[in-house]
């Protein structure tokens, strides 16, 4: 074989050999595959030719509003509710036919969470446990009801817990014995504000120290800010937008909030300067404005050497206002 | 997943309620019997005259579990349909259901378990029955022959052969509320409502037993095809000259409705959607 023919046939093979082995390694990334997924309840589509992906360590939000599709999606995932169209994967495997081998590595809280009212919260997740398919283990059970703020609560019945510590004993359910993929849907209603901190660290150690991936749908964006790395914007059962938060905020235009000593002469002279600002106006007793973010530093250097105090300058819910220029 | 579900079974108060209710029911029969056995007795075989003696005392334990038997087992299918109706629809109506096939449980284990769970309840049942009212009632009433009396037809039996026509009678009768039981649960699977279950099963039941018992030509064609035609065949074990042939076709049956309530409780449980 000539020489020239060899090195051709050496290079095809090289490059056949690194574009499947890159394509190996995206596929095992991905951790959820959605494909053209319809769903159609009383003959009302709730999720139409859906399609999303999800890899191995995302903090992903699901973001909507009211009858997106959210529950449903999460419903579909959790296989309590069939597709009428479309193909998912969830760790490389065919949702229906390998419905348990990937609910075993699967923490769920759709819906509000229900549990056996007359049983004790320890005696309630130690059932479930069961039903996961683990053997009763009071030290982990001990250790959820730690982490999720419910050690109090272990010897009390369901029926008389409040509806935040309901809530703080479903999300212990899903996160119960360190699944690798936890869904969650609306976590944080109900819980006071105390608890929602707690839960988000709790969350952000599970994704952050041992690699879980989370998909939490929640109509309170103001908490996930901070918290997700990739975002799913919904709307009418249909994907709008899809991505990492920072590409996707980075692309946008965010709203701020400043307040200086001077708020009238910081609007007069942020909307005469050249600074790449839609009208900044006094709203409420703060100045509003909305920028591209690499513009943020460049505002807060002019007003300091234009001599006026900065206060505060805070990004508006990053989040929200992205979804709000995509939705109706 | 067995044992858990028997657990929950057991911790539902309808299920302790309908046990309570069958151990009343047999205290009330026992004192009755204990203080009105004799004029019991005598008015069931005042259809002989005065011409006929009955040697030995016949009103014994025997007689005691056999009137039992003979007077409430057309309302102990009852009990079950209320026990067992909710099994399903109540953990769906209150959302438990949602929580648990969202874990790694396969439906078909979970439902089969259920079954599983209701056929040790009826088995409870069932023994506490033999207990209380052949065990009890030989205790106290002492054994001797059994005089049966089935369709205005009297049978004496030996003390010995009465026992084994308990033993199977008792086999059969779990054959019967496991029947009843597979019927509920199929409705169970099919109703989010279990009241709404309780009431159609119990009316299906009522309804099948009503023709099955209905002397109209009408039905006779019918007749054969409806599990509620077995539910007395329990009686033909205390006859002399049993044909075994029949009393097995009749279990086949049974067993054959069984299987067709569990299959097809199977089938929509396995497409079944939680969306509340």
């Amino acid at each position: 074989m000539p020489q020239t023919l060899k090195s051709v046939c050496g290079f095809f093979i090289s490059y056949i050999y690194i574009i499947n082995k890159k394509n190996k390694a995206l596929n095992n990334d991905i951790i959820i595959q959605v494909r053209g997924l319809s769903k159609t309840v009383d003959g009302m589509p709730v999720l139409s030719d859906f399609s999303m992906e999800v890899f191995d360590g995302d903090f992903c939000g699901i973001i909507g509003p009211n009858n997106a599709g959210k529950t449903m999606l999460l419903r579909v995932l959790a296989t309590l509710a069939q597709p009428d169209k479309g193909k998912i994967e969830i760790f490389g495997k065919r949702l229906i036919a390998d419905r348990q081998q990937i609910l075993k590595d699967m923490g769920v809280m759709v819906g509000n969470p229900v549990f056996y009212e007359h049983l004790t919260v320890f005696d309630n997740l130690a059932m479930y446990a069961v039903y996961s398919g683990f053997e009763k283990d009071n030290e982990e059970i001990n250790r959820i009801l730690q982490v999720t703020g419910l050690q109090e609560t272990s010897d009390i019945k369901v029926k008389n817990l409040s509806a935040g510590d309901r809530k703080k004993l479903g999300i212990a359910l899903a996160v119960y014995n360190y699944p690798s993929l936890v869904i969650l849907d609306d976590p944080f209603t109900g819980l006071d504000i105390k608890s929602v901190v707690k839960m988000k660290e709790l969350f952000k150690s599970l994704n952050s120290e041992r690699g879980t991936t989370f998909i939490i749908a929640s109509k309170q964006l103001n908490n996930l800010e901070g918290l997700i790395s990739r975002m799913i914007l919904m709307e009418d059962g249909q994907l709008i937008a899809e991505g990492k938060v920072d590409d996707l905020l980075g692309k946008s235009k965010i709203g701020l909030i400043l307040e200086t000593d001077n708020n009238e002469e910081a609007v007069k002279l942020l909307n005469k300067n050249q600074l790449p600002i839609n009208d900044a106006v006094i709203k409420g007793g703060v100045i509003r404005l909305s920028c591209e973010r690499e513009a943020i530093p460049y505002i807060n250097k002019f007003l300091f050497v234009s001599d006026i105090q900065v206060y505060m300058l805070r990004p508006e819910n990053a989040i929200a206002s992205y979804y709000l220029t995509f939705t109706k | 997943m067995f044992f858990l579900e028997i657990y929950k079974m057991f911790t539902r108060p309808f299920a302790l309620i309908a046990l309570t209710v069958v151990f009343v029911l047999i205290l009330l029969f026992g004192f009755s019997f204990a203080f009105q056995g004799e004029e019991f007795f005598q008015s069931l075989t005042a259809v002989f005259g005065k011409g006929v003696e009955f040697e030995g005392d016949l009103v014994n334990g025997n007689l005691f579990a056999y009137q039992f038997l003979q007077s409430t087992w057309y309302f102990i299918p009852l009990l079950v349909v209320f026990v067992t109706g909710g099994m399903i629809s109540e953990e769906k109506s209150q959302g438990t259901l949602k929580m648990i096939l969202s874990r790694p449980v396969s439906r078909t284990g979970f439902l089969s378990a259920k079954f599983g769970a209701a056929a040790v309840y009826i088995l409870i049942l069932i023994v506490l029955i033999a207990l209380f009212t052949l065990g009890a009632g030989l205790l106290f009433f002492g054994n001797g022959e059994l005089l049966a009396f089935d369709d205005g037809k009297f049978t004496l039996i030996s003390a010995n052969r009465a026992l084994l026509s308990f033993a199977i009678a008792y086999g059969y009768y779990f054959l019967v509320l496991f029947s009843v039981a597979s019927l509920s649960l199929l409705f169970s699977v099919l109703f989010t409502d279990s009241v709404k279950s309780i009431m159609v099963t119990a009316s299906i039941i009522l309804a099948l037993y009503f023709i099955s018992n209905l002397n109209i030509p009408f039905f006779e064609s019918v007749r054969p095809f409806l599990f509620t035609s077995y539910f007395s065949s329990w009686s033909k074990v205390f006859t002399i000259g049993v044909s075994w042939m029949n009393f097995s076709f009749d279990i086949i049956l049974l067993v054959v409705h069984i299987l067709v309530f569990y299959g097809l409780a199977m089938m929509f449980f396995g497409k079944k959607e939680i969306l509340d």
